[in-house]
């Protein structure tokens, strides 16, 4: 059991992870089951349709902001300029849409944010055949409907 | 090949090796997704509407700045977009009007209307061309805005007034708008700021603004 202070969250493939309240409540999600239910502080909290690997993700992000709103002479603005961009450069497709849908659902706003901004920029400057190669989105318009949209929209391209 | 790409197609290799090249966006719901695209330019997210189906109709919800002058034409009407919150024009077109009804429609909270662009040393247009807001369809409720905190006017005309309306206006600024004879501003409650700037030519004419 997680001692005082700490929380235990875990995941759906059933690994547990121990850390700060301070570092857990950077999720909405979390912070209001603990304001709420004092058995969750207590216990184990599971965290739904999120595994280990991910769950790993979102809590070396949040420890990292957490202790930055704590005390900014040891985590700068800028020192978490620079993790925040490693830490979005170094996710494969799979991971970023992972944690896209966990820090949506957990309500992580920071995080979100980062990793919208993210596939915005990598949508920026694409023709619509390199984001649909990028992100391995099915083109189902009949040619008869491209060539109709095409029409519709030249301006876009 | 370079840099970008090389990573592109990097984490295109790491993501087929665990789902087989599967659409990963389908993963992602449209609430998020509609959120990525307003993060995009206008014409950027408009783009978009021809990768998919489901694009074209995440498109329509874009929530983005509406920036007409990123387009060149009026072709964006088309493209009917819902939650707009900022409009801005910047381009002298007879089409100015149609934006101004289409931003009404969408429910736009501010306006920026700016065609001092036109004003540049070999684009001088004759006074009468200049287009003119219509102030008394904004107060008359005509030019259904009231959801309107922010109008800002450079370098247009301003006609009509004297009409009295529901309006929220927060912020008003009336920049360098020439053929301005006479501004009051009454009764206006929630007004926070108010920026006016006279246009060179205006100085002669009377009428610092009156505001009771």
């Amino acid at each position: 059991m997680a001692s005082k202070g700490n929380l235990t969250l875990k995941s759906c493939n059933g690994k547990e992870f121990i850390v700060e309240e301070k570092v857990a409540v950077m999720s909405t999600t979390i912070k209001n089951m603990v304001d709420v239910d004092d058995s969750f502080a207590q216990g184990v909290i599971p965290i739904i349709g999120v595994d280990g690997k991910i769950l790993a993700k979102l809590i070396e992000y949040c420890k990292e902001h957490a202790e930055a709103d704590e005390d900014e002479e040891v985590k700068s603005e800028e020192y978490l300029k620079k993790f925040d961009e490693k830490f979005v450069d170094e996710l494969n497709l799979n991971d970023l849409y992972d944690l896209l849908k966990a820090s949506n659902y957990l309500e992580i706003t920071k995080l979100l944010n980062l990793l919208c901004q993210k596939v915005a920029s990598m949508i920026k400057g694409k023709k619509p055949e390199e984001i649909r190669r990028i992100f391995n989105i099915k083109n189902d318009f009949t040619p008869e409907e491209e060539e109709e949209i095409n029409r519709q929209n030249p301006w876009a391209f | 090949m370079d840099l970008k790409a090389c990573k592109i197609s990097r984490m295109m290799m790491d993501s087929s090796s665990s789902s087989s090249l599967s659409d990963v966006t389908s993963k992602i719901p449209d609430e998020i997704l509609i959120d990525i695209l307003s993060r995009l330019s206008m014409k950027e997210a408009a783009r978009t509407s021809v990768v998919s189906h489901r694009w074209e109709n995440l498109g329509k919800f874009y929530g983005g700045c509406l920036d007409f002058d990123d387009l060149g034409n009026s072709k964006m009407l088309l493209y009917e977009c819902t939650g707009k919150r900022d409009v801005r024009v910047e381009r002298r077109s007879t089409t100015i009007d149609s934006w101004i009804r289409f931003a009404a429609a969408k429910r736009v909270r501010r306006l920026e209307l700016d065609l001092s662009s036109l004003f540049s040393s070999e684009n001088v247009k004759e006074l009468e061309e200049i287009y003119s807001f219509p102030m008394d369809q904004l107060l008359s409720g005509e030019l259904n805005l009231k959801l309107l905190t922010s109008l800002r006017l450079t370098a247009i005309n301003v006609v009509g007034g004297g009409g009295s309306g529901d309006l929220r206006l927060k912020h008003l600024e009336i920049m360098r708008c020439l053929e301005l004879e006479r501004l009051e501003v009454s009764g206006a409650r929630s007004l926070a700021s108010f920026k006016y700037e006279v246009w060179y030519a205006a100085v002669e004419r009377e009428g610092l603004p009156l505001i009771t």
